[in-house]
């Protein structure tokens, strides 16, 4: 039929429009960036060889040798670390090793250990209370972060040895091997750290799930808000020391004056940043933020893939919070033009009988 | 005073008061079309339909929405699409439809291309049609703006600095039109009048001069044939319908075009409920911010094409020419230099023109948002010359041979 037809070609045409408007200039304007790794010593090694193959094409001696050093110290950073991993570890040699090495700048409350101030740096910035780090980030990150902050956190471009890192270790020899006491130390507060995290996280979550239920929401409406806040917990651990989410009331911990000196930009409010960004950039940016965004003021944070997971679950809660309603009431309307146009072909084969 | 009689029902009164039998016979019943027509016909209608969706919404999203900077991103993203009770059914039906107008109203320019319905006769319905297309371009820019998001604002930026380049009067003109020195709190407040005031009030005043225009020469139909339409009514009036080459706009066309409308919703819908980012650029979700300059800046998809035809060429060239593009359609049934009526599939080399013109638009349209480096550019001032050349000089030339060979 030669209605058809031309219907072919509009849809044809439309569609190679769509096609290069769309996915087309989508590939050619954005770099294509690996799959999220949660083996983020594969995943560090690989994004260092590739920074140093583009800062060999770019020819600049500079970014060569950064780059080059980069990938040794990364290499080291986390051989080192594969050397903690694979050591024995003793909770309560832990607990004493943290309050040693780390306990002067970090808070554990769920532990009480609040021998910290509460948390002011010098740069106005709080150290984050460690309660639930062992929940939420990877334990290997927790790891490298002991060993080399700068380095785990993807911000070595701004501190050096010049202008060190304000989160201060001294784990490692000058050479940068880690000696076996050391390794052991370190392997100790981790397995401290990850030994209450999970239960610093229920009582949290049990907490809030007791004050909602004592409320006056129905069933339902109380597991949707127990869901929702389990989430949260995770955003605020993980993201809420820096960044706002307005539009679920949220406002980050730190004063946003004091991280523009510290980090170098504010920290955007993350409200609908999951329509700005959506899901897939997300995932990736939060597991390697180098790799998405080179130069960002953002340090990789090092979360686990289930944290990581209830971070973007939240922020599309927040971002995109009708798309239930929106996808429900899509069926329904469309349904209705359905029938409407069954109808109205009826109707127009009833009048075009006499026409024809 | 004219003579009334006591009416027999509320027709009747209205009737000898409003003459309504006779402006329903005028408007629907005894407005004569060309059966021979195909769906594509129907687009006129689907337009009508789409303005209606965006006039409407429109006026449920200017009940929430704030002409302020420091308050439009929130007055959208958070009261309309979060707070408001299906605010954002609203404002994605807003936002698609103005999208998806532009669609319909290039199929719609296109097929009267394709039939030949800008010629003789035709050519106020088209020069009508033509300022309602640059109408519904100012009015889906000044829409875009409203937002405040960080492509709004960068658009805002960049397409009110074209206007620098227009001899003498370029800078100062651009300083009258954004009302401060740089895109701001005073710029967006002119955008929101033109946008909710004065433009729509300009489209209904062509839409209807659109409409009318039609009355006389008639509407155009697939293989345009002349019919004598007074000829073909009578036969309609006395009911050999079957005979007549007219059908009325009420109920005959109208319940065809409805049946189109039904199932131009379904699609509608579809991206309004399941994939209304089709045409919301993710980069517009960020506030708008005049320190960080997005790492690329394009206009929505459907100015892509004359976009592309700017960056062409160097600045004031490309100025310059992106201006003729503006206009040129404009002129068309004037560059058409045959007499000859017919689709283009009957006239030989003005067929292949045709598809010429639409590859090389869609080439535009494609190139216009990639990154204007290396072969993109290279591509980009062929195809801009291509379609200049199609319409300048390709046109006379094929359609006065077409005149002589008849």
């Amino acid at each position: 039929m030669k209605e058809l037809k031309i219907f072919a070609i509009l849809v044809v045409f439309t569609g190679i429009v769509y096609w290069g408007v769309e996915p087309y200039a989508h590939s050619q304007m954005h770099e294509h960036t690996s799959e999220v790794n949660f083996d983020f010593k594969a995943g560090d090694i690989a994004q260092a060889e590739v920074e140093l193959k583009k800062a060999n094409e770019s020819g600049k001696k500079d970014d060569i040798d950064f780059a080059t050093k980069k990938l040794e110290d990364t290499k080291k950073l986390w051989a080192n670390v594969d050397k903690i991993a694979s050591l024995k570890t003793d909770v309560e040699a832990g607990k004493a090793d943290f309050e040693a090495n780390c306990a002067s700048c970090h808070r554990v409350e769920f532990d009480e250990l609040v021998a910290a101030d509460d948390g002011i740096s010098a740069q106005g910035i709080i150290y984050p209370d460690l309660s639930t780090a062992g929940a939420i980030y990877d334990s290997k990150f927790l790891m490298a972060i002991s060993l080399n902050p700068a380095l785990a956190m993807k911000n070595n471009k701004k501190y050096n040895d010049e202008n060190p890192h304000p989160m201060m270790t001294a784990f490692l020899e000058d050479d940068g091997s880690i000696s076996d006491e050391n390794a052991q130390s370190v392997a100790n507060i981790v397995g401290y750290l990850n030994s209450i995290g999970k239960a610093a996280l229920e009582a949290k979550k049990a907490k809030i799930a007791n004050e909602i239920n004592a409320g006056k929401l129905s069933d339902s409406e109380k597991v949707a808000k127990i869901n929702f806040e389990n989430k949260k917990v995770i955003f605020e651990e993980a993201c809420g020391r820096c960044h706002d989410v307005k539009y679920d009331g949220f406002i980050a911990k730190v004063n946003g004056g004091d991280l523009k000196d510290y980090m170098g930009s504010t920290p955007p409010d993350l409200s609908i940043i999951i329509r700005a960004k959506g899901d897939e950039y997300l995932h990736k940016f939060i597991n390697d933020t180098q790799k998405q965004l080179p130069g960002t003021a953002m340090p990789r944070v090092g979360l686990n893939e289930q944290a990581q997971n209830d971070v973007v679950a939240y922020l599309t809660s927040v971002g995109d919070s009708k798309k239930a309603e929106r996808e429900d009431l899509g069926y329904k309307i469309m349904a209705y033009f359905a029938l409407l146009a069954i109808l109205a072909y009826a109707w127009k084969n009833a009048i075009w009988k006499e026409l024809h | 005073m004219a003579h009334f009689e006591k009416s027999n029902g509320i027709v009747d009164w209205l009737d000898q008061r409003l003459a309504i039998k006779k402006f329903m016979q005028v408007m629907m019943t005894q407005y004569w079309i060309p059966k021979k027509i195909n769906f594509l016909w129907a687009m006129g209608v689907i337009l009508l339909t789409m303005f209606a969706i965006l006039f409407i919404t429109g006026l449920l999203l200017v009940m929430y929405y704030k002409p302020d900077v420091a308050l439009a991103f929130d007055s959208v993203n958070k009261t309309i699409m979060q707070e408001v009770e299906y605010g954002w059914l609203w404002r994605h039906m807003h936002g698609v439809a103005a999208s998806v107008v532009f669609l319909v109203m290039y199929i719609h320019l296109l097929t009267g291309i394709y039939y030949g319905s800008y010629k003789k006769g035709r050519e106020i319905i088209w020069i009508s049609g033509m300022v309602l297309f640059v109408l519904f371009s100012a009015e889906a820019f000044s829409g875009y703006m409203l937002p405040w998001g960080q492509m709004s604002y960068w658009a805002a930026m960049v397409i009110t600095n074209l206007f620098g380049g227009i001899p003498f009067i370029g800078p100062e003109l651009v300083e009258w039109i954004r009302g401060d020195y740089a895109v701001g709190d005073a710029t967006l407040n002119r955008f929101f009048m033109l946008h909710v005031c004065l433009l729509p009030i300009v489209v209904i005043a062509f839409v209807a001069i659109h409409f009318y225009a039609l009355r006389f020469p008639h509407v155009n139909n697939e293989i345009a044939e002349e019919i004598d339409f007074d000829l073909e009514a009578e036969k309609y009036l006395a009911g050999k319908k079957k005979e007549a080459k007219v059908i009325s706009f009420w109920p005959d066309f109208l319940c065809k075009d409805i049946f189109y409308v039904c199932l131009f919703m379904i699609f509608y819908f579809y991206l309004v409920c399941f994939h209304y980012d089709f045409a919301m650029d993710p980069i517009n979700f960020e506030p708008a911010n005049a320190l960080k300059t997005p790492p690329h800046i394009y206009p929505e998809w459907y100015f892509l094409w004359s976009y592309e035809i700017l960056r062409g060429f160097s600045y004031e060239v490309g100025l310059a020419c992106f201006g003729i593009a503006q206009v040129i359609f404009f002129v068309l049934p004037f560059l058409d230099r045959s007499n000859v009526v017919a689709p283009a599939h009957k006239r030989g080399a003005f067929f292949v023109w045709f598809w010429l013109l639409v590859i090389d638009m869609i080439v535009l349209t494609i190139y216009g948002k990639l990154p204007p480096v290396g072969i993109n550019n290279t591509i980009a001032t062929i195809a801009s010359v291509t379609f200049l050349a199609l319409l300048i000089v390709v046109l006379p030339v094929i359609t006065l041979m077409e005149r002589k060979a008849k």
